[in-house]
């Protein structure tokens, strides 16, 4: 039980008090810095809302989506965020049930990161619906002319998909959390004691109550494990079960996961990195942790690598001639330079992190994050707009040239509101899982 | 409503709550809770409590209802929907997986925090008046119920165990 490995072992911690004052003292004093990345983002989170208001006010006319891409940047950032998502529920659960150690200390940001990745790629669908207004048809209730959603539809599984990714994400994080509030409730006062008093619904951490915590965080987990791959593969089939040429192939759901969780790392890179310099958790989130995630980059990236290399493979192998003419554009068509950037940046670079000595580079491992992070938009890009941009008939061929401003501006926003949201985060929970620290580090015992 | 006398053992080491609660249950008293900062499991052993709790069987519940819901719901929809596409039966088998896979793991995750909340007795108010702040923090408890006459031994007998401090509370 106590035996977590060497990689999730924190360092220089050896008492639960200096546990408890370090996570702790973290949230309560973040410094300057902090505060300076909190407004920037906050102004993104603004410009990104009036964009949208914009929008609204205007018609979808803002935005350069036209016939035959109709789905342009709004659809890319969606299953770009929904990607995202992934690693977040790979950490916190496949890997506990695979007993990983070095999960430990960055499973609960990388929960938190799923949960608003997940909220935001939900809003593109409703930014790209134009009258948002009447998002509500989707749902599945009475109505006087009998119209109910079509469950055949890959969009409305993708909707339930969705939203029940979203609330059990948050959920295994509420309920992950529980103990964490009632240790800052217990060192708390005034209201803020009322506030995590509240949210920690009681918990009191009684013998009886850690057996039936962790039969739920079990169960959650497990639970959690088959939605992650089910999620990300019930958005690949909003593309796998159209006839699009690019879109209709049957590797779709292993290779979007697979993407999903490389994009989703790289982003816990990029966010694990300067959280642990601006909080003071390199002993926590160590160079060992990190490099385990970068380990796993290389997987998926070679995963993702292969993926493109059968996709073009299968296009002229099967012989159908829209098939191969798409896949041949889309190498030396007008998106050509964002599918060799999206090849390079996703299948070349993280062979770089085969080496040691770049894997453990704090400067690389961030620099590779963004740059996995820049080529899996691009092939969410490549392959939703190249596809629409390209069909069976010449005659409806037709390019998305680039974003408007209103597209730029949602775009920022939407980044901008993920890194607001986790600064908030890292301000009022705590970041890294106080009891699972705990139990990483040696049990006190008299005489030892 | 009367109120019951409480002893509470504040342990600073593992090892000494572990033979604490050996020694209670050596002399035959009953051990009403044990508090720890994080889940244990040798404390778990020690109180011969089974390593998963009665949780999953509200999992399983929800899991057999979320099934159903999803099968229920993608079939009634179909039903109502009376124009035959393309000569297909109204009521697809297929792609009913999908929101009997997804309400499968929606409603077994609800009954799992449901099972969580009723088996902790959560959420609550108030916490119990013998609980003390440095159990989620850097100590261990034992709590015992005890009786005016068998109080002062209970007491006597945690502190000689290792107990840092041993309180009694009328809650």
């Amino acid at each position: 039980m106590h035996d977590t490995g060497q990689a999730g072992r924190p360092k220089d911690l050896t008492t639960y008090a200096a546990v408890d004052d370090q996570i702790l003292g973290a949230m309560w004093n973040p410094g300057g810095f902090y505060w300076l990345c909190l407004a920037i983002t906050g102004l993104g989170v603004l410009i990104g809302a009036y964009s949208w208001g914009f929008q609204i006010a205007t018609g979808l006319g803002a935005a350069n989506i036209l016939h035959p891409a109709m789905w342009g940047t709004y659809l890319t950032n969606f299953v770009f965020w929904v990607g995202i998502a992934h690693s977040g529920t790979l950490i916190s659960a496949i890997l506990f049930l695979f007993r990983a150690s070095w999960r430990t200390t960055i499973s609960r940001s990388s929960e938190a990161m799923t949960i608003f990745a997940v909220m935001i790629a939900g809003l593109f669908p409703l930014i790209h619906l134009g009258r948002v207004w009447l998002v509500y048809w989707i749902l599945p209730y009475p109505n006087q002319r009998n119209l109910w959603p079509n469950f055949q539809s890959p969009l409305v599984f993708d909707v339930v998909a969705i939203s029940t990714y979203l609330t059990v994400s948050f959920l295994f994080w509420y309920t992950g959390m529980l103990p964490d509030l009632a240790t800052i409730r217990d060192r708390a006062e005034g209201l803020k004691k009322r506030i995590y008093g509240f949210l920690s619904l009681g918990w009191q951490g009684s013998s009886d109550s850690w057996r039936h915590y962790g039969t739920a965080y079990l169960l959650f987990a497990a639970l959690a494990t088959p939605l992650v791959v089910s999620v990300h593969s019930v958005v690949s089939w909003d593309f796998a079960l159209g006839i699009v040429p690019g879109w209709h192939s049957t590797i779709f759901a292993p290779y979007f996961v697979a993407g999903a969780i490389h994009s989703g790392l790289a982003m816990v890179l990029i966010l694990l990195i300067p959280m642990r310099k601006i909080f003071g958790f390199e002993n926590l989130i160590t160079i060992e942790v990190l490099e385990q995630i970068a380990k796993t980059i290389i997987l998926t990236g070679l995963i993702v690598g292969y993926s493109y290399v059968v996709e073009h493979f299968m296009a002229w192998y099967g012989g159908g001639k829209a098939e191969q003419a798409q896949y041949m554009w889309r190498m030396t068509g007008y998106y050509s330079w964002c599918f060799w950037l999206m090849v390079i940046c996703n299948a070349v670079v993280p062979i770089l992190l085969f080496f040691k000595a770049i894997r453990t580079n704090l400067a690389a491992l961030f620099a590779i994050g963004v740059l996995v992070n820049i080529g899996m938009w691009f092939e969410r890009l490549v392959i939703i707009v190249g596809s629409e941009a390209h069909e069976y008939d010449p005659y409806s061929w037709g390019i998305y040239k680039y974003p408007s401003l209103v597209e730029w501006g949602i775009l920022i926003g939407s980044f901008s509101l993920f890194f607001f949201l986790f600064l908030l985060f890292a301000k009022f929970l705590p970041t890294i899982a106080i009891t699972e620290v705990k139990e990483a580090i040696p049990v006190p015992v008299r005489g030892k | 409503m009367k109120k019951k006398l409480v002893v509470v053992g504040i342990f600073p080491y593992l090892n000494e709550l572990l033979s604490a609660i050996e020694g209670l249950k050596k002399e035959k008293i009953s051990i009403s809770k044990v508090y720890s900062p994080m889940r244990i499991e040798e404390i778990r052993e020690a109180m011969g409590e089974t390593p998963l709790g009665p949780g999953r069987f509200f999992t399983l519940t929800g899991a057999i209802l979320g099934s159903l819901t999803g099968i229920f719901l993608a079939w009634y929809t179909s039903i109502q929907w009376h124009f035959i596409v393309g000569g297909k039966p109204p009521v697809p088998v297929i792609p009913t997986v999908i929101p009997a896979f997804e309400f499968f793991i929606l409603i077994a995750v609800f009954f799992t925090l449901a099972g969580l909340l009723i088996l902790n007795r959560m959420p609550r108010r108030r916490l119990p008046a013998h609980y003390d702040k440095r159990f989620s923090q850097d100590r261990f408890g034992i709590v015992v119920h005890c009786t005016a006459d068998n109080c002062e031994p209970v007491s006597n007998l945690l502190e000689s165990l290792g107990a840092e401090e041993v309180r009694r509370i009328e809650e």
